[in-house]
């Protein structure tokens, strides 16, 4: 097999996620501005990822893809060193397997024993000692390494006493490593470096050791830490914590090994622990080889009855063959143990357990008196095959990375909808809140209009045209104040002006200010109701500044763009019915109204605006708020007469405003319009009613946008999906 | 929702249930809770066992059974505990061993073995002894099992193998068997170690590293020296092995003199750790939401306790409007005071404090209900219209105007907790309408009316003018009118009674010769002769209501208003009545964590 062939599938799918030009995948969608980005960036960038979780997510998951890329790229040349890892259960025997492969005379630099002073608290990389003759080959390694734990590795020292305390856990500053494989000199490392990596956790720091013993082999071998430890001498935390940070690591060194085999005694076999190193192995590395080593096993024990009890294991983690030691402690054992292999080189007096394959093949071979060592690994695993296996390993890991991106595009793309619906529920809902007129039990009932320069004045031009002949010259009076208002607006000294204004005028506004009879929004009150009914916290991220300044520019758009008006038929049906319907004393009265009482509410509500010192102030208030303010609807008992022909005077234009108000906050805010079908709902009268679709052109003026839409190429999805789909691992 | 019977319990799964709904995180409280409620139920019944209940407890092929089985000396029996590495040798379900049985033995997962005192290990009474399924066994169940098991006795054997001593399994058993007795036992050392030399030293270092970890994770527990059991396995001996455990178990148990005091200290000791555990279980589970429940909380419980200086403060009001009710008092005083004699002065002193009286009631309208802590100058203006209706307003205004200003600035922040609270819960119960459990009222606002009303009444009393300037005031005003109103009466009656005596004595005056003043003569000179009066009482008014007089009867109000708010507020009489369901819960909640 060339490795040559499997590069096309998976460069194909590295370049659709990479690729950060014309082809990227993904397209800005909202604000339209033709932005596209890799999937790679997509995955990492805070305005793709729709919240913080999410962004975690895609966080890892761009940091396995651009890590599997990399290291599918750069395993031409690693593939020619693969390296076993040894893992296993606490105190099972791992370092003690790992010195069977050593020459003699390395085998005192490998720590080993019960004690806690004897724990290996580090990854240890053996290599054979012909790889230090290859200094582009180690160094792509240890460069690897060194990005795999975000740290170089550590030279293990050539002193016995010395090596067993880096084993323990001791960081030797002058023996760091650098990628281009040289020691780092101490001297001219700076003081504050020396002093950062002491705080280093020494499990991230990977120590490499040279061996002669494995060019044989032709494989590195590495010792692994346990992960049953639940306190060590250096370690900041105990307990699960510690177990549960060393499985995390056992992963990063699983990255650059291309099969394991994990260390367990007899009796924990049945162990969780066990179970959760075989899976985690299982689960994160696939398709590499695993090997099951049990130690310690007691003699009376039967070598079948050892497969028998690892039969379950074997199933359930695809366990390639499954080796057994009988306890060399135990006098009993010596019957079961077998001769030393043949190439083992024991130094006189040296105890090593010798592992030899179990199971029903083993049985058959047993019979011809021919052993499968652990030791002869070389006849297990030929590195060429283990470079294969590696490579389908990380092929199937990028597969699997490629669907998991794909999916986090989807789940992002589903969360984002929601997102942006909820923010489009939050803001009908806010600017129902001012313009809802509610019964006692907080429901809605109706709407009140923006009483809107436009609007104001179309209802007193119609309250003048159907008035009685005899009253217009009163009301006439006060036309003329409305003009003068209007110059008012437009003079840059209007605050002393209004000062003078009439009694009931400014009386008025500031009932309304009071919010009686009729609602004012300010951008803040605006901003702290859009927070409100921020249930799901689709604008949590927008910051109250932002909000307040977008709230803002949404109220000057609308009073300045909102062009709705009322029916004016339906209108003057209406200002004729409650004329009619006031008594000749209430008409007599307000006719003689020096400046006709009946306007003042109006004009006060047109007041507002300038009153409160700026145009980005609101008034909504239905007709009969400002004719009740005005004191007609006290004055003129049937006035109740009139209700049904204001509804319909009054039934749809707020709608429309709503609408307005709705589409010119989406905008202000940053937020994709909805089209026709997504439009949020409102409750009214008990029934949902959906949003007027406004007629105001989009314009986005908003510098950050509450809300980012990017949505994947289609076309580069498919052919990334046909990709994934093509990417058979190697055989 | 679940049923559980102790009150802790159940109010952790309330408070959790309330704040972040039914979450997952709910549920998984509630498992905790349910666990917790089983470990009390364990420790205070013992399931009915009278006797001693010791337990054997560890990881996974540590050697428990082995232990078990030496206790025992019917071989039966012994048969019948198996103990090895297969599968078949382990202990998968929960085994009595003694010569009570437990109450409510469950078949499924519990095996009673009985057995004669006499057919036990002899320790000076009555025991059981409970064999359970290693802590970390691949079977979940058993595991489940041997986790439950763990609060069972008052004394725990902890197996532990020589080779696991740092093994963390270690530790997460020390935290749940806290409170008990604990007898570790390091299973499997090898002979060399025990045999002297750096062998033996380097296993006391280690022995002496894990009772170090367990003391920590267990500080309630008696731990007692370990018993180092030797690998039989190696020696081949295991007749010397169980010597060396019966007789270090026995060792061990007399030092101990087990006696119903201990076994009750240890069971106290045990629930203690055992509520500990279940706090802390639950503040690491809702560990992830505190920081944003506290901030909510905190937020709410910074504002609330501002609130009633803050709404008090907006009680008092501005000086401005103080200074009209302290000039109406004073000129009401004035006018009272000034005795009916004092004709017309009186009658224009309390037109002019009419018409001025108008206006500053138009103010006091205006101002909301501020003056009304003034109960008492609403007599002023009995004497007008609508003035029943006006004093009630008054009074009933500072309540009102003090609860809803209490309302006015409390409902937001609740709002904002409430809101921010239920972002805790999930997606589909956020939308949930809050039942309005809320109550926020500023209690003792009456006797701040009370003392209010003597406080003004005070300072009026003292700075309102004397009775005799008074009197003075009215006179010289009287003499004033009188002076310029007098002459033409005076001259009218001379030329009546002159007139008159010319009649009596015979002589002949015509009606012509009686007086005839025009009504304009006297409109004129009362006019002539109000006017000085009516400018002299202005300046009275003046004088009396002095700018620098009124300032200063203000700022002594203000000053002892403020003095009273801040004793009532000490003496909790002015206090925030503030109670909110969700608060109290999320405040619970939080205190779970200390």
């Amino acid at each position: 097999m060339s490795l040559t062939t499997t590069d096309e599938p998976w460069r194909a799918i590295a370049n659709l996620i990479c690729d950060d030009g014309e082809m990227s995948a993904l397209v800005q969608r909202f604000p339209a501005a033709n932005r596209r980005i890799s999937l790679l960036n997509a995955l990492q960038s805070s305005e793709v990822a729709v919240d913080e979780t999410q962004l975690q997510a895609g966080r890892d998951i761009q940091s396995s893809l651009s890590g599997l890329t990399g290291q599918l790229a750069v395993f031409e040349s690693i593939s020619r060193c693969p390296i076993l890892a040894i893992t296993g259960m606490l105190n099972a025997g791992k370092s003690s397997l790992l010195a069977t492969y050593l020459s003699p005379v390395n085998r005192s630099r490998v720590l080993r024993g019960l004690g806690n002073s004897a724990g290996t608290h580090r990854f240890v990389l053996w290599l054979p000692s012909v790889w230090q003759r290859e200094p582009e080959l180690l160094s792509t390694l240890i460069g690897f390494l060194s990005s795999v734990f975000g740290h170089p590795p550590e030279l293990l020292s050539n002193e016995p006493a010395e090596a067993a305390l880096q084993y323990n856990g001791l960081i030797l500053q002058n023996e760091l490593m650098v990628t281009d494989h040289k020691t780092v000199d101490p001297t001219h490392d700076s003081g504050t470096k020396a002093r950062s990596t002491r705080a280093v956790d020494p499990l991230g720091v990977p120590l490499i050791a040279y061996d002669d013993g494995l060019n044989a082999l032709k494989l590195g071998l590495a010792d692994c830490p346990d992960i049953q430890t639940g306190y060590t001498a250096n370690a900041g935390f105990s307990g699960e914590a510690l177990a549960a940070h060393r499985r995390t690591h056992l992963l990063r060194i699983g990255r650059i090994c291309s099969a394991f085999i994990v260390v367990s005694k007899m009796s924990s076999l049945h162990d969780d622990s066990l179970l959760q190193v075989l899976s985690t192995l299982r689960d994160a590395i696939p398709g590499v080889p695993r090997l099951l080593a049990v130690n310690k096993i007691k003699a009376r024990y039967a070598p079948e009855t050892v497969y028998q009890e690892t039969r379950g294991l074997i199933d359930r983690f695809a366990i390639r063959s499954v080796f057994a030691a009988y306890d060399y402690r135990s006098s009993l054992a010596e019957t079961r143990i077998p001769p030393p292999p043949p190439k083992l080189v024991v130094k006189g007096g040296e105890s090593l357990p010798i592992y030899f394959e179990v199971g029903p093949k083993a049985e058959h071979e047993t019979k011809n008196n021919e052993l499968h060592y652990l030791h002869e690994l070389g006849d297990q695993l030929d590195p060429g095959t283990l470079a294969r296996e590696s490579s389908r390993s990380l092929v199937m890991q990028l597969k699997s990375k490629s669907l998991a991106a794909i999916e986090w595009l989807e789940t992002n793309r589903r969360l984002r909808d929601e997102q942006v619906r909820d923010s489009w529920q939050t803001i009908s809902e806010a600017c129902l809140e001012f313009m809802s007129e509610r019964d006692p039990q907080g429901r809605v009932v109706g709407l009140r209009l923006q009483a809107s320069p436009a609007i104001i004045s179309q209802m007193s031009d119609s309250l003048h045209r159907t008035a009685p002949m005899w009253m217009r010259f009163s009301l006439k009076i006060d036309r003329t104040a409305r003009q003068l208002q209007q110059a008012v607006a437009n003079s840059a000294s209007r605050f002393k002006i209004l000062q003078t204004a009439s009694d009931t005028v400014s009386q008025f506004s500031q009932r309304f200010r009071r919010g009686e009879g009729a609602t004012v929004v300010t951008p803040e009150k605006l901003a702290d109701t859009l927070r409100n009914f921020d249930r799901h916290d689709a604008l949590g991220h927008v910051t109250k500044e932002t909000l307040t300044a977008g709230c803002a520019a949404a109220l000057t758009r609308f009073a300045a763009e909102d062009r709705t008006m009322l029916d004016d038929q339906e209108l003057d049906a209406w200002s004729t019915q409650v004329w009619g319907a006031m008594s000749l004393k209430d008409k007599l009265w307000k006719g003689t109204q020096p400046l006709a009482m009946v306007m003042a509410p109006l004009l006060a509500a047109i007041l507002i605006p300038i009153d409160a010192g700026g145009t980005a102030v609101l008034v909504f208030a239905s007709t009969k708020e400002l004719l009740a303010a005005a004191g007609i609807a006290a004055l003129s008992t049937p006035f109740v007469t009139g209700k049904e022909t204001l509804s319909i005077v009054q039934r749809e234009t707020p709608w429309r405003q709503l609408g307005d108000l709705f589409a010119v906050t989406c905008d202000s805010l940053g937020l994709p319009r909805p089209i026709a079908d997504e439009l949020p709902l409102s409750k009214c009268h008990g029934q949902a009613r959906k949003l007027a679709n406004s007629q105001l052109d989009v314009k986005l003026t908003i510098q950050t946008p509450a809300q980012y839409v990017w949505e994947v190429d289609a076309e580069i999805l498919k052919s990334l999906q046909l990709s994934i789909r093509h990417l058979v691992p190697a055989s | 929702m679940i049923h559980l019977s102790t009150n802790y319990s159940r109010r952790i799964a309330e408070a959790t249930a309330t704040v972040f709904g039914e979450s997952p995180l709910t549920v998984a409280v509630q498992h905790a809770c349910q666990r917790y409620e089983k470990d009390i139920e364990n420790i205070e019944s013992g399931r009915g066992i009278g006797a001693l209940l010791i337990a054997i407890v560890g990881a996974k092929g540590q050697g428990k059974t082995w232990a078990a089985k030496q206790f025992v000396r019917d071989e039966t029996i012994k048969a019948m505990l198996r103990s090895g590495d297969l599968t078949d040798d382990a202990t998968v379900r929960l085994v009595w061993i003694g010569p009570v049985a437990p109450e409510g033995l469950d078949l499924d997962s519990e095996i009673y073995i009985p057995c004669q005192a006499s057919q036990l290990a002899h320790v000076g009474q009555p025991y059981v002894i409970l064999d359970t399924p290693g802590l970390t066994d691949a079977d979940q169940r058993a595991a489940k099992l041997a986790k439950e098991a763990l609060s069972l006795a008052p004394i725990k054997l902890l197996v532990i193998a020589r080779d696991q001593i740092r093994a963390a399994a270690n530790l997460t058993i020390a935290h749940q068997i806290d409170g008990a007795v604990c007898i570790p036992i390091i299973s499997s050392v090898e002979p060399d170690e025990l045999a002297g030399g750096s062998l033996e030293s380097q296993l006391g270092d280690d022995v002496r590293g894990l009772r170090e970890q367990l003391e920590i994770m267990a500080p309630r527990s008696q731990l007692t020296d370990e018993i180092r059991v030797p690998d039989f396995e190696i020696s081949g001996n295991e007749a010397a092995s169980s010597q060396v455990f019966l007789s270090g178990i026995l060792d061990r148990l007399n030092q101990l003199g087990v006696t119903k005091l201990t076994l009750r200290n240890a069971r106290e000791l045990r629930v203690q750790s055992t509520n500990e555990r279940l706090q802390s279980d639950v503040a690491g589970l809702i560990a992830a939401e505190l920081p944003q429940l506290s901030e909510a909380v905190d937020e709410l419980n910074h504002e609330t306790a501002q609130l009633p200086q803050r709404v008090l403060a907006s009680l008092l009001g501005s000086e401005e409007v103080l200074e009209t009710g302290v000039r109406l008092r004073l000129r009401a005083r004035l006018v009272t005071d000034t005795a009916l004699l004092w004709f017309p002065y009186r009658t224009v002193l309390s037109t002019l404090n009419l018409t001025q009286g108008a206006w500053d009631r138009v103010m006091l309208a205006l101002s909301g209900s501020v003056p009304s802590l003034f109960g008492a100058l609403t007599s002023w203006a009995q004497n007008l219209r609508q003035s029943r209706g006006f004093s009630n307003r008054v009074q009933d205004g500072v309540r009102q105007h003090a609860q809803q200003q209490v309302e006015e600035r409390l409902r937001p922040l609740c709002d904002r907790f409430h809101q921010a609270v239920l972002k805790l819960r999930p997606r589909e119960e956020r939308s949930v309408q809050r039942e309005d459990s809320t109550t926020m009222r500023l209690l003792g606002i009456d006797e701040l009316q009370t003392r209010s009303q003597a406080i003004f009444d005070r300072a009026i009393k003292s700075h309102a003018t004397p009775l005799w300037l008074t009197q003075v005031l009215a006179l010289v005003g009287v003499t004033l009118f009188w002076a310029l109103m007098s002459a033409p009466i005076i001259v009218v009656y001379r030329e009546y009674f002159m007139t008159s005596w010319q009649v009596f004595n015979g002589g002949n005056p015509q009606l012509d010769n009686f007086p005839q003043p025009t009504a304009g003569l006297f409109v004129t000179s009362l006019l002539l002769a109000l006017l000085p009066l009516a400018i002299y009482c202005m300046l009275v008014l003046t004088w009396i209501l002095s700018r620098s007089k009124v300032r200063r009867i203000v700022g002594g109000i203000i000053v002892e208003h403020e003095k009273s708010m801040e004793e009532l507020r000490a003496a909790k009489v002015i206090q925030l009545q503030f109670d909110d369901e969700l608060l109290q819960q999320a405040e619970f909640l939080l205190n779970l964590r200390k």
